[in-house]
């Protein structure tokens, strides 16, 4: 092998300079630093063949590559302290491994209940409705008679109603209007509203309610939504229409809903609502026990005699209510299957939401 | 209230084509939910009928029986534990093999040493009913060894939830009319005519509180054959989940099923005298069909003869007067009685039948005839009987339906859809109203089975329901903007949720029912409002305070695996007022630290730190809520660590308390230590803070930390209000940030380190502007509270 192959010096110097320049971080540089000037660089190579060329040449062959080589030598050392402007020498001695995992701020959690009456909340006030809340201790006459359920109606039986006992005698009074209960339903709020204020009327009312029965799918105190609009002109498209905005606001926009008859005393049309099963969007599943639907609320137009009760005149305002368990909606929204696990208060289940 | 509808009954009053699956939807959209379709005969593959011929005890078992059996020719032993077994009486059984509707496969089993080959079956395992009541007995009559399917024929049966405003639907005709409405398809002519002249009645009626019976007849009827009924009676009756008893018991119960009216059947030569329905004299007793004897009370209806009470109106028969093998002359009776008092007697005496859950929703006097004439019908066809008697009637007042008065387009208004009075009227034919036009408007009367319609509004639904609600368009109301508001938002709730949340705080909803012996912890009220009937003891009053709900919560935490738990409640607690008067139910804002068992392992440093967070959380909180101020008072508190607490004021008024959970009472909690909080919290959401704007000082501030000693029981707050008593204008805040005790301080005293800014608005301070100041307050300090300098 003749030594005709020759480095091109210029050549090679304005790649190293140029690659240096782009080095992007001290392990790339580390790695040119090898390339260019390590015992296997084209420069080595080429400074230890100088001995194979004669005298007179070899002088200023050596002087050429050791210029290349200095050149190459500043550029590295020069992109070294490019690397580290904004660190500086802090770069090295105080760095600190911002690999390793965040810290998070320290904060609480809503319980998953709030979260859906926060939902429902805003969802509602976006169509225009006040929030209101009520009391939880309720008498006889506001959880049952001006609701259009007289004493001895068969509709009372449902309610599991707990009653307050006789601070004194300890026995209920089951028959005078001034007993109190546990309110039993939202619904009560529907006469104090409209005893407060003349329609237009809308307004929802979340909180607490109590029945006597507790297994997976009850506990004895729990939380329901109620609404109610009374206006003039009020339809029952307009409750569909109110609902089906609802139902999509709540559980999204492919949600369909559907209306079936039912029967409450304080309505009449009286509805049952479902919406379209959130699993399986219909086709049928364990949740909505192959139907494709899910309950999720009672509703219809106010009864003429709860309007009356409520002190307004049912030839000239009509309105519409419902009524919806919040928690149940936590469930469904959450995938909870024991509605006790939510009232455990267990802070590593509040934790998840 | 459910009801089983068997699609083989039910085409004996109308025409169907359909499948279950499809009546069963139009039913649900309509009103009537369908809740199941039962398949009766899917999956009784293997199932034959067997002859109980012996019955024993098994050695050594008080329950189980070892049954011996004739399975045709054959001989098979099994072991059974229902209640009801005797020989002579046809029974399912299903051999060794057999797969049960319910998935379970039967098989060869040993109870007790004894050999049981197969299983004899109840109702509920066979799918025909929802309630175990012992094995499915099919009567005496019949051949054993076939299967069971050519007994009992293969059926689809409607588990239908009715609303409780139709109990007219409790019964097949009742559902063959919904589905008559729907499909727009008549009733089958279903009835034939009884025979009705068999002279005068034998037996008188009087009804002495007509205000709790509305009609009663009365029907005699002579040479009856009381025997098992005929097969298609009992089948019809096994399919929905009934019991057959004998022809006359079955025909009651057949056309109560057919008609929706409550019958009964009483043995003539049983009864003394005529029928008197009254009240129930106090302490007078009837034993009952059931076995039972019961003492009735004056509210209480009865049916009774010159001997006393004979039934229990709408309720239950009595024994003495029950049909038997060898009664020949019955009389029949149908009647209407005051629903809210069968309901009450019924709950009273924890008694409900068939009969009560009816006549309790309210039935119509009109369906009386209808179901007792059937009655008759049926006694005469299945059982021999003669001709009836004249009926015996009372009913003072006929109940006849009033026609309501619609104005024109007001079902279409009310729906919001364009539904034509055109269209209402055949819609409320079909329903079987008549409908005649009226100026303006219409005119309807609802059929005489209903009572449940009786304003324009009940037509509303009545046209709704049946055209279905799914097609009505969707909008929105109100074009007109609601008044003021009248009630408070809740929206400072959330502001203080969020405010809690942001602390680290996790919300928790604690239930609202509290033992009657609760310890008192806290400084709110402690009478509490009682339950007449709670679900527990230890949950029979309501809470008046967050603080032991949230300590047990933070115990239950920590000993289920999550200890170091920071919770926060907000939630209403009920403090009593007078009798009658509805309680004050302030929310009150509850928050928990848990620190950790007692010991080393929680300093006292700690239990400060978690102490003062509570507080400064508090303190924060109001602060941006509220324009008022949380004042506090290092007192002894019941219930919290006597040095360890303080009580709260909002504006001037008592409001909580806060501090270490007593060891006294944690250790009755089973809880480790822990530091606990409660605010009420309606003045501070009555007291909304409105932010003011305030120029931000363009001149710097000066910074001085101020360290003093003062005498060891000095509580920090008198410091601090020394120093703000001078008043000094440039005086900015006041912060405390150390409190020392040790070597580097004299004994009895504790040095406290202020940071205090100074700064003015209106020019930079002097250091000799701000030294002066610092002197005064340090001469303050030294005056006041006996305060030295420390180096």
């Amino acid at each position: 092998m003749t030594s005709d192959h020759r480095l091109d010096l210029e050549q090679h110097q304005k790649e190293a300079l140029e690659q240096i320049a782009a080095a992007p971080d001290a392990r790339a540089l580390e790695e040119l630093r090898i390339r260019f000037t390590g015992r296997k660089a084209p420069l080595s190579d080429e400074l230890s063949r100088l001995g194979t060329l004669p005298p007179e040449k070899r002088r200023e062959a050596g002087q050429r590559a050791n210029t290349v080589k200095r050149a190459i030598n500043e550029a590295l050392d020069k992109r070294v302290q490019e690397l580290r402007v904004g660190g500086g020498a802090l770069a090295g001695a105080e760095a600190i491994d911002l690999t390793f995992p965040g810290t998070p701020p320290r904060r609480g959690h809503l319980h998953p209940v709030s979260l859906v009456m926060r939902d429902m909340e805003d969802i509602f006030r976006g169509l225009g409705y006040d929030v209101a809340r009520g009391p939880e201790v309720d008498t006889d006459y506001y959880s049952f008679e001006a609701l259009n359920i007289p004493k001895g109606h068969p509709a009372r039986d449902g309610f599991d109603t707990f009653f307050i006992a006789d601070q004194e005698t300890g026995e209920p009074d089951f028959t005078a209007e001034t007993n109190l209960v546990l309110r039993p339903h939202t619904s009560p709020m529907q006469i104090r509203v409209m005893e407060q204020q003349p329609p237009p009327i809308k307004a929802v009312f979340p909180g607490k309610v109590f029945r006597r029965d507790s297994d997976a799918t009850h506990v004895p105190m729990f939380h329901q939504l109620e609404g109610l609009a009374v206006d003039e002109g009020i339809t029952v498209a307009d409750l569909r229409g109110t609902l089906e905005y609802f139902a999509r606001a709540m559980f999204g926009e492919e949600r369909k809903i559907r209306l079936r008859p039912d029967h409450f005393p304080f309505t009449e049309p009286s509805l049952e609502v479902h919406v379209s099963c959130l699993v399986c969007d219909g086709k049928g599943c364990g949740l909505c026990r192959q139907s494709g639907w899910i309950e999720i609320l009672g509703a219809g137009m106010v009864h003429p005699n709860v309007l009356r009760f409520g002190g307004i005149d049912p030839d000239r305002y009509r309105g519409f209510a419902f009524g919806m368990g919040i928690d149940r909606i936590a469930m469904l929204k959450y995938g909870i299957d024991d509605m006790r696990a939510m009232f455990e208060n267990d802070v590593r289940f509040v934790r998840q939401f | 209230m459910t009801l089983r509808i068997s699609m083989e009954w039910l085409q004996e009053y109308i025409e169907l084509a359909e499948q279950a699956e499809e009546l069963a939807e139009a039913l649900t959209l309509s009103g009537t939910e369908v809740e199941q379709i039962v398949d009766l005969g899917v999956g009784w593959d293997g199932v034959v009928v067997a002859r109980i011929v012996e019955a024993r005890l098994v050695p050594g078992s008080d329950h189980l029986k070892v049954l011996q059996l004739e399975v045709g020719e054959d001989r098979v032993q099994v072991v059974s534990g229902a209640p009801n077994i005797a020989a002579g009486d046809l029974v399912p059984l299903a051999p060794p093999g057999t797969k049960l509707p319910n998935g379970m496969t039967v098989g060869a089993r040993k109870f007790m040493q004894t050999a049981s080959e197969g299983m004899v079956l109840s109702a509920l395992e066979l799918g025909i009913s929802s309630e175990h009541d012992g094995i499915l007995v099919l009567g005496q009559e019949g051949e054993s060894g076939v299967p069971l399917s050519e007994l009992m024929p293969r059926d689809r049966v409607l588990v239908v939830e009715t609303t409780s405003n139709r109990p007219d639907l409790l019964c097949h005709l009742g559902i063959a009319r919904e589905l008559a409405a729907i499909y727009d398809r008549p009733i089958k002519d279903w009835h034939g005519t009884p025979r009705e002249d068999g002279g005068p009645s034998p037996i008188g009626v009087e009804i002495l509180d007509d205000d709790l019976c509305a009609r009663y007849q009365a029907r005699h009827l002579d040479g009856v054959s009381v025997g098992p009924s005929p097969s298609w009676m009992q089948r019809r009756l096994r399919a929905v989940g009934q019991r057959p008893i004998s022809n006359a018991v079955d025909a009651a119960n057949y056309a109560m099923l057919e008609t929706g009216q409550p019958l009964h059947v009483f043995d003539y030569d049983k009864l003394k005298g005529g029928i008197v329905v009254r009240r129930a004299l106090g302490g007078e007793q009837l034993l009952a069909l059931d076995g039972k004897t019961r003492t009735l009370t004056p509210e209480m209806l009865v049916i009774a003869d010159e001997a006393g009470p004979i039934a229990l109106a709408g309720i239950i028969g009595g024994l003495d007067s029950a049909v038997s093998a060898t009664t020949s002359k019955v009389v029949v009776e149908a009647a209407n009685f005051l629903g809210t008092n069968v309901r009450a007697t019924s709950r009273k005496l924890a008694l409900r039948t068939d009969a009560s859950t009816r006549f309790e929703k309210q039935l119509h006097p009109e369906l009386v005839p209808m179901g007792s004439r059937r009655v008759v019908e049926l006694l005469q066809d299945i059982a021999e009987a003669g001709p009836a008697a004249e009926v015996a009637e009372v009913y003072a007042h006929p109940m006849r339906n009033q026609p309501i008065a619609v104005r024109p387009g007001f079902v279409g208004e009310v729906l919001g859809d364009a539904v034509g009075d055109a269209e209402v009227e055949r819609d409320l034919r079909r329903l079987g109203f008549k409908v005649e036009a009226a100026e303006p408007g219409l005119r309807a009367t609802p059929p005489p089975y209903r009572l449940d319609v009786k304003e324009p509004v009940d037509l509303v639904e009545e046209v709704g329901r049946l055209r279905g609600y799914n097609s009505i368009p969707s909008t929105l109301p109100g074009r007109r903007l609601p008044v003021a508001r009248v009630m408070p938002a809740p929206d400072v709730e959330w502001a203080a949720k969020d405010i809690a949340v942001g602390a680290g705080f996790d919300e928790v909803i604690v239930q609202s029912f509290v033992a009657p012996d609760e310890p008192r912890v806290g400084s709110f009220p402690t009478t509490r409002l009682r339950l007449a009937n709670p679900m527990a003891s230890d949950q029979s009053t309501m809470r008046t305070t967050l603080l032991p709900g949230l300590a047990r919560v933070l115990a239950h935490n920590a000993a289920s695996g999550a200890p170091g738990a920071r919770v926060f409640e907000l939630g209403h607690v009920f403090w009593p007022r007078e009798a009658g008067e509805l309680p004050e139910e302030p929310r009150l804002l509850g928050l928990g630290i848990h620190l950790g068992a007692s010991g080393p392992q929680v300093s006292p440093a700690a239990v400060r730190t978690a102490l003062l967070e509570l507080k400064g959380t508090l303190q924060m909180l109001v602060g941006r809520l509220s324009s008022i101020e949380l004042e506090s008072e290092q007192v002894e508190v019941p219930g919290l660590h006597p040095g360890r607490s303080l009580r709260l004021r909002l504006a001037g008024q008592e409001a909580g308390a806060l501090g270490q959970l007593h060891p006294e009472i944690a250790a009755g909690f089973e809880s480790d230590i822990v530091v606990v909080a409660e605010l009420n919290f309606e003045p501070v959401a009555a007291n909304p803070r409105l932010p003011r704007a305030e120029a931000v000082s363009r001149h710097p501030a000066v910074l001085r930390d101020l360290a003093i000693t003062v005498p060891e029981l000095t509580p920090a707050r008198d410091a601090i209000n020394t120093i703000l008593g001078v008043s000094e204008v440039i005086l900015r805040s006041v912060d405390l940030y150390d409190e020392y005790r040790g070597r580097q301080v004299d004994p009895g005293r504790k040095g406290l380190t202020f940071r205090l800014t100074f700064q003015a608005g209106d020019r930079t301070l002097t250091g000799e502007e701000v030294s002066a100041a610092e002197a005064r307050i340090l001469h303050s300090l030294k005056a006041e509270i006996d305060a030295l300098p420390r180096a």
